[in-house]
C-alpha cells in the first residue's frame, strides 16, 4: 500500500431503514433505532473546519510525539475528525482530501491538504 | 408541589497539591466543614451525592460516597457517586437540589473531590481522555487541549478573537486567584509571560490551560424548615437547577465555537427563575482553557456572540465590569480537581452572596455557575440567590 495515497471515497455505514449515515458501524441507529446496517461510500474530499497540533498525546500515540488533528466537512455533509497532514502555516478553510491510513493505524482518517 | 432548596453549609479544602492526603480524606475534609456549618444534625442528612471523575483509573479506588458518608459518621443512608467528566461535581448538586425540592429528603450532603497531581501528564492524559467517544475522536489522537486549541482556531476565524484578547482571560483570572485563599495558583502575569509559555495544542499555550488539581469541596442542601440551626443569617437559595446533555463527539458540534449544552441549560436556568442574563451579578463558569471562558460566556447570554474576547479584553468581565466572571481565579487559576470543580464553584458563589468571600463583588445578590463536561457531553447551570 502507498503510504499517505489519495482516497477516492471513504466507508461509512448507511441505516437500511432511515438511510442515516455514519463514519462508524453503531450498534443501533441512534435515529430510528433500526440494527441493520449497509457500507457506503462517500466522498473523501471536504474543508478543513479546525485544526490544532497535539503536543501532550495521551499513552497510546505518546511514541508519535507530537501530531496534527484536524475536523473535516466532507462534501457529502458529514464531518469527521482525523489525523492532518499539512506543512503550511494556517491551513484552516483549505480543500482537503482523504489518504491511505498508516498500517499501524488503519482505523484513524488521515487527511492532507490539496 | 416542589419545595425550595437551600445551601445550609458549605466547606473546601484549598485546591491544589495534596500528594499526601488520600482522596476520601479531602472529601471527608471538606464534608466535614459542610456538616458543622449547616447546623443540621447528621441524623437530618437523608442521603450523600459524591461527584468524582477519574478515582478508578488514578487513585485505584472506587465506591467513594459509602467510603466517605462512613468516615462522617453517616450510615445507612443512600450513598451515590455521580459521574459526568468535568460536570460530576455540578450533577452531584443538582440531584441533592432534586431530592429536597421533590421532598424525598429534608436535607443532603454533597461533595466533589478528585486528586490528581500524583499522576504523570500521560497518565492523566489518558484518564481526562476517558471523557471522550474513544470509538471516534479519541481514535485520532484528539486530547481535551486539542478540542480548545480546535475551538480557539474557529473563534478566530469566525469573529476575530487573538491571541491578547485570550491572554486577558488568563490575566484577569490568575490575577483573581491571588485574592482567594482556596486556589492554587494565582499569579501576576504579563501578556508577554503568557504568550512565551510552552504550547501544548496549538494555538493553546500552558497560561491557557487549567492545572491538574487535588481538592474537595462540599456543601448541605436543605428544605427552608432545616435552616434553624444555620450558623449565617443570609439565607441563599437555589433558583434554579439546570442539567442539559450534548454530544461526546466532536464532529457531531456543527460549530466548535458553542457548546449546545450550555446554552440550553442556560434557557432552562433562565425560565427557571425568572431572570434575565442581566440580572445575574456574578458567575463561575467553566474555564477548563481561556477559550472555554470566552465560549461560556457567550453561550451563558452573558457577553453578546462572538464578543467574549474583547469583552475580556476592555475589561468587561473582571471586577468592575458589566458581568464578573470568574472572581474565584476560575479553573485557570484556583485549580480543577475535577470532581470537587461543580460543588467548588457553588462554595464560591454562597461565599460571594453572604458578603464573606475575599475577593468580593459588590452588592452581589444573584449568582451563577456553570459547569461542563467532556465535549459539552453534560452540562450544569445553576442560579443561587441571597433571601432578602
Amino acid at each position: 500500500m502507498t503510504a499517505h495515497a489519495p482516497l477516492a471515497t471513504l466507508t461509512a455505514y448507511q441505516c437500511v431503514g432511515c438511510q442515516t449515515i455514519t463514519q462508524r458501524s453503531p450498534m443501533v441507529c441512534a435515529r430510528c433505532l433500526g440494527r441493520q446496517f449497509s457500507t457506503v461510500e462517500v466522498t473523501a474530499t471536504g474543508r478543513l473546519a479546525s485544526w490544532t497540533t497535539v503536543r501532550k498525546p495521551p499513552l497510546r500515540f505518546k511514541n508519535e510525539g507530537s501530531y496534527h488533528v484536524g475536523v473535516v466537512d466532507l462534501d457529502n455533509g458529514m464531518r469527521i475528525s482525523g489525523r492532518l497532514l499539512h506543512d503550511s502555516a494556517d491551513p484552516t478553510g483549505e480543500r482537503v482530501v482523504a489518504v491511505t491510513p498508516s498500517d499501524t493505524a488503519p482505523d484513524i482518517p488521515v487527511f492532507k491538504v490539496t | 408541589m416542589m419545595r425550595q432548596v437551600f445551601v445550609a453549609g458549605t466547606g473546601s479544602t484549598r485546591f491544589g497539591k495534596h500528594p499526601q492526603t488520600p482522596i476520601e480524606a479531602l472529601a471527608v475534609d471538606a464534608g466535614a466543614q459542610a456538616l458543622v456549618q449547616s447546623g443540621i444534625a447528621r441524623d437530618r442528612i437523608g442521603a450523600v451525592y459524591l461527584g468524582n471523575f477519574i478515582s478508578g483509573p488514578l487513585n485505584g479506588k472506587e465506591v467513594l460516597a459509602g467510603l466517605v458518608a462512613e468516615q462522617l459518621g453517616l450510615s445507612g443512608i443512600p450513598c451515590t457517586k455521580v459521574e459526568g467528566a468535568c460536570a460530576s461535581g455540578g450533577i452531584a448538586f443538582r440531584h441533592a437540589c432534586l431530592m429536597v425540592a421533590t421532598g424525598v429528603c429534608d436535607a443532603v450532603l454533597v461533595v466533589g473531590v478528585e486528586t490528581m497531581t500524583h499522576a504523570s501528564t500521560t497518565d492523566m492524559t489518558t484518564a481526562l481522555n476517558c471523557a471522550m467517544d474513544n470509538e471516534y475522536d479519541g481514535m485520532s489522537g484528539l486530547t481535551f487541549p486539542g478540542l480548545f486549541g480546535l475551538a480557539w482556531r474557529s473563534h478566530a476565524r469566525q469573529y476575530g478573537t487573538t491571541r491578547e484578547d485570550i491572554a486577558a482571560v488568563v490575566i484577569k483570572n490568575k490575577a483573581h486567584g491571588l485574592k482567594n485563599p482556596l486556589a492554587q495558583m494565582g499569579a501576576d502575569l504579563s501578556l508577554d509571560q503568557v504568550c512565551a509559555s510552552a504550547m501544548i495544542a496549538d494555538p493553546l499555550q500552558l497560561f491557557d490551560c487549567c492545572p491538574p488539581s487535588d481538592g474537595a469541596a462540599a456543601v448541605v442542601v436543605c428544605a427552608k424548615d432545616m435552616l434553624g440551626d444555620a450558623q449565617h443569617q443570609a439565607l441563599i437559595r437555589v433558583m434554579a437547577s439546570a442539567q442539559t446533555s450534548g454530544s461526546a463527539r466532536v464532529s457531531q458540534h456543527p460549530d466548535l465555537c458553542t457548546f449546545e449544552a450550555t446554552v440550553a441549560a442556560a434557557q432552562q436556568a433562565y425560565q427557571q427563575s425568572g431572570l434575565k442574563p442581566s440580572n445575574i451579578d456574578l458567575v463561575e463558569l467553566h474555564d477548563c482553557f481561556s477559550i472555554a471562558e470566552i465560549i461560556d460566556s457567550e453561550d451563558l447570554g452573558l457577553v453578546p456572540r462572538g464578543e467574549g474576547g474583547r469583552w475580556a479584553a476592555q475589561g468587561r468581565t473582571g471586577m468592575q465590569g458589566d458581568i464578573v466572571i470568574n472572581p474565584s481565579g476560575g479553573l485557570l487559576a484556583k485549580g480543577h480537581p475535577v470532581g470537587a470543580t461543580g460543588v467548588g464553584q457553588i462554595v464560591e458563589v454562597v461565599l460571594q452572596l453572604r458578603g464573606e468571600h475575599s475577593n468580593p463583588v459588590k452588592d452581589a445578590s444573584i449568582g451563577m455557575t456553570h459547569n461542563l463536561g467532556g465535549t459539552g457531553v453534560a452540562c450544569t447551570v445553576h442560579i443561587l440567590g441571597r433571601e432578602a
